[in-house]
């Protein structure tokens, strides 16, 4: 069995690494290599060789360049009528010279009189910039000159040229810092991976054996725990490299096409593969410990859904090694993820690794919903289960409900992109059934990132001012309502694209509503401190404290943007990156003081409180330095590399790049501390903060069975 | 490092009220202004938004802050213990309360939205016989331009020209991909999708030259798609208009 999910998963490896390639063909895997642009007739064949002449090494901007096209080979001539060519450029301007060649509709081809002539000359004009590349395509049909087509036989070439400032595309260019940047960031993380496992214990072929072939609940979460840290890092890496472009007006550090493939890949690699999956990795491990149960109820599809994320994250981010990441934003907007906008590998790349994130999401929303609602000890009812598993069950069934449209809309996508389909042709209206199928995802995939992060805060509050959460059975019904909202609400992301405008004002309405059961959980969870006995000098407690102010603040001004007409104004700007950075940015703190609270059960020890104190200061600080100057700028558009330095945006895009270093300065620390405490730390006992669920009452690491004897409910 | 309880909870919240604040206030020196008579109803909705937000948020720090005051010394029975079933807590009444105090607010905030919202679009309720539509189509990266009388340019060659004080509808499509147009001055944004038009409507109330940008990310040069708007006199417009654009 084992055999074959590792032969399963490496075919679906190598097919989806396959996918890009098919891409090549302009026409899909069923046409014809080029498009016969010339009316090329006969037989397209290799005897036949097509060249064009006279470019020059990289391209100046706004420059004539005289070129030659020559076909040789094929039939020999024995008529007057013995060859013809099609030339087009992805860019600048071809001139025809002489009366030997026409331009049509931008392409350039050989006239009645030219078809004498087997060498054309032509013209190139390149356009006013040299930031970018050009590629030339030209066909050339070798003709017999007898007036039939039997044996005539054509052929196509394509030539890139670089433009003189051009980056080189996007292949990877050592003379840019940002992938100096990239790579030492990844070879720290890998070099801290393994640094790690050799603290923990002897690394050896069996412990490797261990860790690909294991099914432990407890096991794989400590994988994604590495796995999603690993993408933060990554994720945290490209954020900087975004700070850092913006930093001064006018930056010419990383532009264009790379800063996209940043900003994408920051986006979808900390929405899909970081902050999410990273709940999961407590998730995996508290959950079955939480309910009594000994582990999940399908060990082999968790440790599937396991490689599949990893796989599905590394082939996203591949990307960047095979010519360029993808580069349209992580909404991944029609049509500009088509292939005639985006022609590089990066969006079919990203969306198999997305199709392969489905698949690990659709088996763990299996696995957890399963375990949650039969795995239980008997003496637990639903209502008593604890609030952690409570956020989890919700989001799974959010998940659920989500995904395959997310999964419709890849596979419509890579079809469009290597099969030829046409699910988002434009003239078709494909750009805003893209939105909303992608919206549709979109929107709940928030409360997806959100509710295990709140289910980590009703976990740590209690914990730690000794008090039972307030309002228990308000909030669960509240989650029912919000996640029953959540799925109705996507449209409030294209206000203003010209949809019907009374389903818009319902969708105002409904955005509006969200905030009732958020608002309620919200206050319960305050509600909690009445009366109570906090013990602040606890570093998880200070986290959920920062994270609710944050969130807070996010809440606020999330309700403008609820209003169609603000968004008139707020859609596409600064404000509205602040507003989700204050919100995924609490979550993102909640999830590190969860981190803080489990770790003693995870490893046995504590993490140091010193470091821990800094790591705190300086990711809540950071996180408010980054983001709070960004809301000024509602008149800024979201995704540009730059801007001038008279436009009143320097100050706080300054701030913002300090505020961002701050936190990632935090995180090293954090980094150095986690690994650090796992051989250095205190000894932590099985309940070292006096929690109340039943992941406390075993030992610190738990057993392999979790329990040597089954906890019971009591009154 | 030692920190005393109480002082770490005002720390930390009075740091929540200053971003609050400061966040706020970010906004009402940047972003009130604006020209023209879609920044007036933006404005006020704004300052509506903006009021309730303070208002709310100030009132949950507030309530958060008497919260702290009320914590205890010694422990009470109410402190959670391992393997216990938990306590129900919370008060239905109260909840519903709430529920209906938040709704209220939203009432407050969808009533003055919607109002708000028609004004921007409802285009053909403020044109005059002066007025005439501009066809705006999007191209990677530049804006075309064509009149009514068929002067056609792009954003590239000069600035779209609009006379003061005279309605112009805007009409939005796409060539190419997904932009976005705005006039961020003028608090207009419509969304410039292919295949598809969109309407808009700006009526100046000073001359002068003013920016227009994409909102929308599309493609590697987004950040260089910027045009002008020049509003002039109406007889400059008129002579402009008539000699073919020259």
């Amino acid at each position: 069995m084992r055999g074959k999910i590792s032969g399963l998963i490496i075919i679906l490896l190598i097919a989806v690494l396959m996918a890009p390639s098919l891409m090549a063909e302009e026409e899909g895997i069923s046409g014809v290599a080029v498009s016969n642009g010339c009316v090329c007739h006969g037989a397209a064949s290799d005897d036949v060789t097509v060249a064009l002449t006279g470019m020059p090494e990289k391209f100046e901007a706004d420059t004539t360049y005289n070129l030659t096209v020559t076909v040789t080979g094929g039939p020999a001539a024995t008529g007057i009528n013995i060859g013809g060519f099609n030339l087009q450029s992805t860019t600048g301007t071809l001139v025809a010279v002489n009366n030997f060649t026409q331009l049509n509709d931008g392409e350039l081809t050989h006239a009645e009189i030219g078809n004498d002539f087997r060498t054309w000359d032509v013209q190139w004009e390149s356009p006013d910039s040299d930031k970018q590349d050009v590629t030339f395509v030209v066909l050339g049909n070798s003709v017999n000159g007898d007036g039939t087509f039997s044996d005539d036989q054509w052929n196509s070439a394509e030539y890139t040229v670089q433009g003189a400032n051009s980056n080189g595309g996007s292949v990877i260019d050592l003379g840019n810092i940002a992938w100096w940047i990239i790579i030492i960031a990844v070879l720290a993380v890998v070099g801290g991976v393994v640094l790690t496992l050799y603290m923990m214990k002897d690394f050896g072929k069996d412990e490797l054996m261990h860790w690909l072939t294991t099914t432990n609940h407890k096991d794989i979460g400590l994988l994604y725990l590495w796995t999603t840290i690993l993408f933060a890092l990554i994720g945290l890496a490209l954020s900087l490299l975004i700070r850092l472009q913006l930093i001064v007006p006018e930056n010419e550090f990383m532009i264009g096409g790379l800063y996209n493939e940043a900003v994408t890949m920051h986006g979808a690699v900390m929405v899909l593969f970081a902050v999410s999956p990273m709940s999961f990795a407590f998730a995996n491990y508290i959950v079955p410990l939480q309910i009594g149960a000994r582990d999940m109820a399908f060990p082999r599809l968790n440790a599937f859904s396991f490689w599949a994320l990893l796989l599905g994250g590394l082939v996203a981010a591949s990307g960047f090694f095979f010519g360029g990441a993808a580069d349209a934003g992580w909404t991944f907007y029609s049509p500009l993820t088509s292939l005639e906008y985006s022609p590089g590998a990066g969006v079919s790349l990203a969306g198999a690794g997305l199709v392969l994130l489905i698949f690990s999401v659709t088996g763990s929303t299996v696995n957890f919903l399963v375990t949650i609602l039969r795995m239980r000890i008997p003496s637990m009812k639903l209502m008593q289960m604890p609030m952690f598993t409570w956020n989890i069950l919700f989001t799974v069934i959010l998940m659920l409900a989500i995904f395959p449209a997310l999964l419709g809309a890849v596979l419509m996508l890579v079809g469009d992109r290597v099969f030829g389909t046409i699910f988002f042709d434009p003239s078709i209206d494909g750009t805003t059934w893209w939105l909303h199928i992608f919206w549709f995802f979109g929107h709940p995939e928030v409360y997806v990132v959100l509710l295990p992060g709140l289910g980590m805060a009703m976990e740590v509050v209690p914990t730690f001012v000794k008090r039972t959460l307030y309002g228990r059975r308000i909030i669960i019904w509240a989650l029912v309502v919000a996640s029953i909202i959540s799925v109705l609400v996507w449209a409030h992301h294209m206000f203003i694209t010209g949809i019907n405008p009374t389903f818009r004002k319902i969708e105002t309405i409904g955005t509006e509503l969200v905030s009732v059961p958020f608002g309620l959980i919200y206050l319960s969870l305050l509600a909690t401190f009445y009366k109570s006995k906090p013990d602040f000098s606890k570093i998880p407690l200070a986290f959920v404290m920062g994270a609710i102010g944050i969130f807070l603040v996010g809440g606020v001004t999330g309700v403008y943007l609820s209003s169609v007409a603000m968004d008139v104004q707020l859609r596409g700007t600064y404000y509205l990156v602040a507003h989700f950075h204050f919100t995924l940015g609490s979550v993102a703190v909640m999830t590190l003081g969860g981190i803080y609270y489990w770790y003693p059960k995870l490893f046995g020890k504590m993490m140091d409180k010193t470091l821990g104190w800094w790591h705190f200061w300086l990711t809540f600080l950071g996180i408010n330095l980054s983001f709070i100057p960004l809301f000024g700028m509602w008149d800024m558009p979201r995704r540009i590399y730059s801007y001038g330095a008279d436009e009143g945006w320097a100050t706080q895009h300054l701030l913002a790049t300090i505020g961002s270093l701050v936190v990632f300065v935090g995180q090293i620390i954090f980094f150095w501390n986690f690994i650090r405490s796992m051989k250095n730390g205190e000894e932590a006992g099985d309940d070292p903060w006096g929690g109340s669920t039943f992941e406390w009452s075993t030992t610190s690491p738990p057993p392999r069975n979790n329990f040597d004897e089954l906890p019971v409910m009591e009154n | 490092m030692i920190i005393n309880k109480k002082q770490f909870g005002l720390v930390a919240f009075s740091l929540l009220i200053l971003m609050t604040s400061y966040a706020a206030l970010f906004n009402w020196f940047n972003g009130l202004g604006g020209t023209g008579s879609h920044a007036d109803v933006y404005n006020h909705l704004f300052t509506t938004y903006w009021s309730l937000g303070v208002l709310i948020g100030g009132g949950v720090y507030v309530y958060f802050l008497w919260l702290m005051t009320t914590s205890v010394e010694d422990e009470t029975e109410e402190m959670p213990k391992l393997g216990e079933i938990p306590l129900e807590r919370g008060n239905g009444k109260v909840a519903m309360a709430i529920t209906v105090v938040i709704t209220l607010f939203l009432l407050v905030l969808s009533n003055v939205t919607f109002d708000s919202i028609d004004f921007f679009e409802k285009y053909d309720e403020h044109t005059t016989e002066e007025s005439f539509t501009v066809k705006v189509t999007g191209y990677q990266y530049y804006w075309n331009y064509e009149y009514p009388n068929g002067i056609n340019f792009t954003s590239a060659s000069g600035p779209l020209k609009i006379p003061v004080d005279v309605p112009v509808v805007l009409e939005v499509t796409s060539g190419d991909v997904f932009h976005s147009y705005a006039l961020p001055e003028h608090r207009i944004k419509v969304d410039s999708i292919p295949g598809r038009s969109n309407f808009g409507w700006i009526e100046a109330e000073e001359t002068g030259i003013y920016p227009v940008r994409c909102f929308e990310l599309c493609g590697a040069y987004h950040s260089d798609m910027m045009g002008e708007l020049e509003v002039v006199e109406k007889s400059e417009f008129d002579t402009w208009y008539t000699g073919g654009g020259n």
